[in-house]
């Protein structure tokens, strides 16, 4: 086995190689090392590589599973995080020039229970300024894997492109209103945005806290299922984490879908897509059909405002996040991260309260929806990577986040997974919600589709 | 009806939140601001009532006693 081919391995099949002693967690690490060298100057998805930590926490892992010291499917495995997530002693930039050399005391909860799985931390991740929808010139973009010309989308950018690359095996990153599943859409990853609460956001810097989503990127979605295993559950430290039950996420991967009813959001497949991604997402609903669902077409009249709710209810939230940073930094934001903070500045209390009572309308649509399908699917995103990001309050950045945006504001899970590729020969992705809490459906659900169209067989060429 | 979105007008809603933001930036703003308002009247124009409640998750709504772990 070649270096590439041991990059692209699933976690399953490199814990069970690694029992086998057929690969070792140092081999694989420095494996994945060299190739963040040879291919992160063209990517970028990288702000800080741990090259030396890494092989160290490596040599650790090796020596415990030479001793059979069984540490969960996780062990020895070589991650990344978005660089959002607090970890201590290691830079955490958020994107911002602001905080070029901030290095935190603490571990995000998520974080810390991946390192305490017996993970390998690579690196910590490129993504847009802050998590707000703006690349800072002084990080540059993060460009896509499948053709490097264009974005990776965002804001967990260089989470979704580092494992897309076979740059690690898997990244956390955040989601207000897309930021997993859009970038994880644009590069042909899985992205899983779990139910408000499923996951701590503890250390985790907020961006809005009604609408903020911790959740895994991964090449498949037993991987994803593996690291939302690992993260998900209560955290004393975050009031706002569920104590329900945790289910096991990758034993139920493999059960029934036959009879589970999917409810295909017509005003999500009506308007607003590039040419082949309604198609890619039409075969993947037939395939959903063959493997014995049955599909209907829901409608939901709300969805209409769902686009001004979701800024409503970011922008005043971010801003009161950042008044002090925006007083004293002003200057170091990115212009568009800047102007968006500012714009929160101005809007009226009562705009931002009609958009949280809305959030209660669109729930309710939701759940009576719900009631007649298992659940719902769409396109993640209208289009394949575009060259640039979209700023956020704007026209296009209302388009691309249609989608995504409505299970942030109901807090419902949504998971995308790749369904083909568009007129461009880049990724499309497929969108699989569900109702709350369950995000064992959802990954059932989009494991079924997964391994019947076989898109995760699909790599980038970049080597 | 709301009134106009001035560069003036930025600058007195800045300034009652505490910010100074210049003049060519209330300029900006201006236009930024009326389109979002625009926008945020489409919500208005829902007629959300009195009893339609703000959304605030529980974290234990779908959880039952016996169910509740940690």
């Amino acid at each position: 086995m070649d270096e590439r081919e041991i990059c692209f391995l699933d976690i399953g099949t490199l814990g069970r190689l690694y029992r086998r002693g057929e690969l070792s967690p140092v081999d694989v690490t420095e494996a994945t090392l060299n190739r963040i060298s040879h291919l992160d100057d063209e990517l970028n998805a990288f702000i800080t590589v741990l090259r030396d930590s890494a092989v160290e926490q490596a040599r650790r892992a090796e020596t415990e599973l030479q001793q059979g010291v069984e540490g969960g499917p996780l062990h020895g495995v070589p991650l990344s995080l978005k660089d959002l997530f607090d970890t201590a002693g290691v830079r955490t930039t958020a994107g911002s020039p602001i905080w070029r050399d901030r290095v935190p005391d603490g571990t995000a909860t998520a974080a810390g229970r991946l390192m305490d799985a017996g993970c390998i931390l690579l690196g910590k991740c490129n993504m847009l300024e802050f998590a707000y929808g703006i690349v800072h010139p002084d990080y540059g973009q993060c460009n896509n894997p499948w053709d490097i010309r264009r974005t990776s989308g965002g804001s967990s950018s260089g989470s979704a492109a580092s494992v897309s690359a076979g740059m690690g095996w898997g990244s956390l990153g955040t989601d207000t209103g897309g930021s997993i599943r859009i970038p994880a859409s644009y590069c042909g990853a899985v992205g899983f945005k779990p139910s408000y609460g499923r996951v701590s956001r503890h250390g985790v810097y907020p961006l809005s806290w009604s609408l903020d989503h911790v959740g895994p990127i991964a090449r498949t979605v037993e991987d994803v299922a593996i690291l939302l295993q690992t993260i998900a559950g209560v955290d004393p430290k975050d009031p706002t984490t569920s104590r329900s039950p945790i289910p096991d996420y990758r034993a139920s991967l493999r059960g029934d879908v036959s009879g589970l009813k999917l409810g295909v959001l017509v005003e999500h497949l009506d308007d607003g897509l590039a040419p082949g991604v309604g198609e890619a997402v039409e075969e993947a609903i037939a395939e959903l059909e063959r493997a014995g669902m049955s599909t209907q077409p829901v409608h939901m009249a709300s969805l209409k405002e769902a686009d001004p709710a979701l800024l409503l209810a970011l922008m005043p939230e971010a801003t009161a996040i950042h008044e002090d940073l925006l007083r004293e930094h002003a200057s170091d934001y990115a212009e568009g991260t800047r102007s968006q903070l500012e714009l929160g500045a101005l809007i009226p209390a009562v705009d931002y309260v009609r958009s949280q009572q809305f959030r209660s309308r669109l729930l309710r649509e939701f759940l009576e929806v719900l009631e007649d399908v298992d659940l719902l699917v769409s396109p993640t995103a209208p289009w394949e990577a575009p060259l640039e990001d979209p700023e956020v309050a704007a026209g296009e950045g209302f388009e691309e986040a249609r989608r995504t945006g409505p299970y942030n504001l109901t807090g419902l899970p949504a998971i995308t997974v790749p369904c083909g590729f568009g007129k461009d020969g880049l990724p499309v992705g497929l969108q699989i919600a569900a109702g709350p809490m369950e995000d064992e459906l959802v990954l059932r659900a989009a494991y079924a589709y997964e391994q019947r169209a076989g898109w995760y067989r699909h790599h980038p060429t970049l080597d | 009806m709301r009134g106009p979105v001035t560069s003036d007008v930025v600058k007195d809603m800045a300034r009652l939140a505490g910010f100074d933001f210049g003049e060519k930036r209330c300029e900006h703003l201006a236009g930024e601001l009326a389109w979002l308002l625009g926008e945020a009247d489409r919500i208005d124009e829902l007629g959300l009532s009195a009893e339609e409640a703000v959304l605030t998750f529980d974290p234990e709504r779908y959880v039952s006693d016996s169910e509740k772990v940690g």
